[in-house]
């Protein structure tokens, strides 16, 4: 197992391809927040904005750098001899690295582009710690902040590498399979989107969207009950439950699952 | 030391690509897997690979079965027509890779071999001809420094001359490793003189299991007028016929008794005694 | 680049074969007394042949008495290797040669006195 963790973690094939795909895909999406920037500054704007789709895909994209890094390590691990439970093992344990790796990357994407527009007057509001950026402005000493920061992107990280392993299980295993898990992986942490703070970015989005269609007035904003509401550390840690829970599964899938990539000849 | 397939066995969707196939491959052999295509050769190769998973059976090395088992299978190298190495993966990442797993992988000799073949190692499998490719899996395949290494179609896209050259080097490797080498090929007749041992698979059925000696000589043909090879071949083992005409001729399991005049007798060659056993319809 | 004469047929078995290619070789003075036959290895990568079946071609040639093995260094051609093959040879010309001579001879019509008068023309030349 030393073996294929060892490969995970310093092969080119590995973590240091998956740092230079996480930073060629924040730089991408990068370039989209300058344009944005732009545009908003033509546009005159000045003060608050909600970019809440924007500031997430960052970490849907880690996931899908997850997935194809993943992929890779699979595949090799398999044409190598290494054995299912090797190559489960040793992605378990390789994931939080990853997962912390592509949580420190997207928290630094995210903190320099707030301080670009925040250069340019603009404040980005996103993810439901509306105040943050203010924080991070006006404390930036303050590495509970930070800490903060980093912790909520680190459970959405899981989230999209979970989504990344029911991916990877349902491509090598059947379709079928690979759609029950990924819906499966999206009620998961629906469940736990529930929880976040009452301007998660899920429900600041419904009431937007109620507050702008004319049937929706009716049906009122929407509002997680209150009981329900949990800090962001044991969110962290129920996610990492979860997260671990979804791998069982993909382990599942996967310990018999024929790898055998395409044919050619 | 050897391998062993006991009653291995592998069905899809209820129809049998393996049934039943018990073998024994023993270190310090080169071994040939023949059949048609889908006769099961590729499922074969995989099953010993951990790639995919038998419905019945095992594959044993010194006993010990290689199923999910680290320790055995690294001592085995299984290459395939398949794109099981990822594409976007360049040719020294792919070797230096392999030096994670393969204890014994010697990444010198993949540089010897990809400067004999004039491979340029940066460049990635995806940007390779299907002949290059097959030479890179080789490659990959030749310097793991398995004990057992399984080339299914090696020729696959090469030009004659790179055929040669392959030859050559698996027996270079060959006397000098003491591997043993199972290869699956469709260039029956060039390849003959390479194997100790063949193994011939017919729709998931091991129908022959010998040395090439006696594989080759276990069988005869006979032509002539139709009516005449039908009273000669009574009573024998005919392996296949065809008819030309008012001619036929038939490939015969034995040696020949006495031949009246008028009837041919010859030797088939492996690749014809191959396609007799084979072939599609078979009278006996 | 590989030896011309390598398209074994089918008749005989591999073994047999390298061993007669050998033996050609020695016949037509290609290999001589005490010279170095070429090594397993070189025949068989030169040859794309099994080295055990090289081998077993090559110890066919020993029980001969056409070469012998020098300690350390490999396999040489014996004294009267040359002899020894033309002795062989010239017994079994007559089935080699002759037998199937005689019977395409009969299968085209041409009879014995015809063989005699082009073997009196043949032999002049």
């Amino acid at each position: 197992m030393k073996d294929f963790i060892g490969y995970a973690l310093k092969n080119h094939a590995g973590l240091i391809r998956f740092i230079k795909m996480m930073c060629g895909v924040l730089c991408g999406t990068g370039v989209f927040y300058l344009i944005t920037l732009i545009a908003l500054k033509i546009d005159g704007t000045i003060g608050w904005i909600d970019l809440p789709l924007m500031e997430l895909s960052g970490i849907v994209l880690s996931g899908v750098c997850f997935a194809t890094a993943a992929d890779s390590l699979i595949r090799m691990g398999v044409s190598c001899g290494v054995s299912r439970k090797t190559i489960l093992k040793g992605l378990a344990a390789a994931a939080p690295v990853y997962a912390a790796v592509s949580a420190a990357l997207t928290e630094l994407a995210e903190e320099v582009t707030v301080i670009i527009f925040r250069l340019f007057g603009i404040r980005l509001r996103g993810l439901g710690y509306v105040t943050v950026d203010d924080l991070l402005w006006n404390a930036t000493e303050n590495w509970r902040t930070k800490v903060f920061g980093f912790c909520a992107v680190l459970m959405f990280t899981f989230g999209a590498f979970a989504a990344a392993f029911m991916y990877i299980a349902g491509k090598t295993h059947s379709r079928k399979r690979g759609v029950t898990a990924a819906v499966l992986t999206v009620f998961v942490y629906w469940i736990f989107s529930v929880n976040i703070d009452c301007k998660g970015w899920l429900y600041d989005l419904l009431n937007r969207a109620a507050e702008a269609t004319e049937p929706w007035k009716y049906i009122g904003r929407f509002d997680p009950p209150p009981s329900l509401i949990f800090s962001q550390t044991e969110l962290l840690t129920l996610t990492l439950i979860g997260f671990y829970l979804l791998y069982g599964l993909f382990a599942v899938i996967m310990r018999n699952a024929p790898i055998r990539g395409r044919e050619t000849g | 030391m050897s391998i062993e397939l006991k009653t291995l066995t592998k069905s899809y969707n209820k129809k049998l690509a393996l049934d039943r196939v018990s073998l024994t491959i023993e270190k310090g052999t080169i071994c040939g897997l023949l059949g048609r295509n889908g006769a099961g050769k590729t499922t074969l190769v995989n099953l010993v690979g951990n790639r995919d998973f038998p419905t019945f059976g095992e594959v044993l090395l010194d006993g010990v079965n290689v199923r999910e088992n680290d320790k055995a299978l690294r001592k085995i190298y299984c290459m395939g027509a398949d794109d099981l190495i990822p594409t976007n993966m360049k040719i020294k990442e792919v070797i230096s890779s392999m030096g994670y797993f393969y204890k014994s992988s010697d990444a010198k000799y993949a540089e010897k071999l990809c400067g004999e073949f004039k491979l340029e190692m940066g460049k990635k499998l995806s940007q390779l001809s299907t002949g290059y490719r097959t030479i890179a899996k080789v490659i990959f395949a030749m310097s793991s420094g398995a004990d057992y290494i399984f080339l299914d179609e090696p020729t696959l896209g090469l030009d004659a001359n790179h055929r040669e050259l392959l030859y050559r080097l698996i027996l270079e490797r060959f006397e000098e490793t003491e591997a043993a080498f199972v290869i699956s090929t469709h260039l029956i007749d060039e390849c003959a003189g390479l194997f100790e041992r063949c193994f011939i698979l017919r729709e998931g059925t091991l129908i022959a299991d010998e040395d090439s000696e006696t594989l080759r000589s276990s069988a005869f043909v006979v032509d002539g007028k139709t009516e005449a090879v039908l009273l000669y071949t009574s009573g024998m083992e005919v392996i296949s016929r065809s008819e030309l005409g008012t001619l036929s001729s038939a490939c015969v399991k034995g040696k020949p008794g006495n031949v009246p005049a008028g009837l041919e007798i010859s030797k088939p060659s492996l690749q014809q005694l191959l396609i007799a056993m084979t072939a599609d319809e078979q009278r006996g | 680049m590989s030896f011309n004469s390598p398209v074994f047929n089918d008749t005989e078995p591999l073994y047999i074969q390298i061993a007669q290619w050998i033996e050609d070789k020695i016949v037509t003075g290609q290999l001589r007394a005490d010279e170095q036959i070429p090594s397993t290895t070189e025949l068989s990568q030169s040859l794309k042949i099994n080295p055990a079946t090289v081998r077993k071609g090559v110890s066919i040639l020993v029980d001969k008495g056409l070469v012998y093995k020098k300690r350390g260094m490999g396999m040489y051609v014996t004294e009267n290797a040359v002899a020894n093959v033309r002795d062989d040879r010239r017994e079994k010309f007559f089935d080699d040669f002759i037998v199937p001579l005689l019977a395409e001879a009969k299968r085209l019509g041409i009879t014995g006195e015809d063989i005699i008068e082009m073997l009196k023309g043949g032999s002049g030349k």
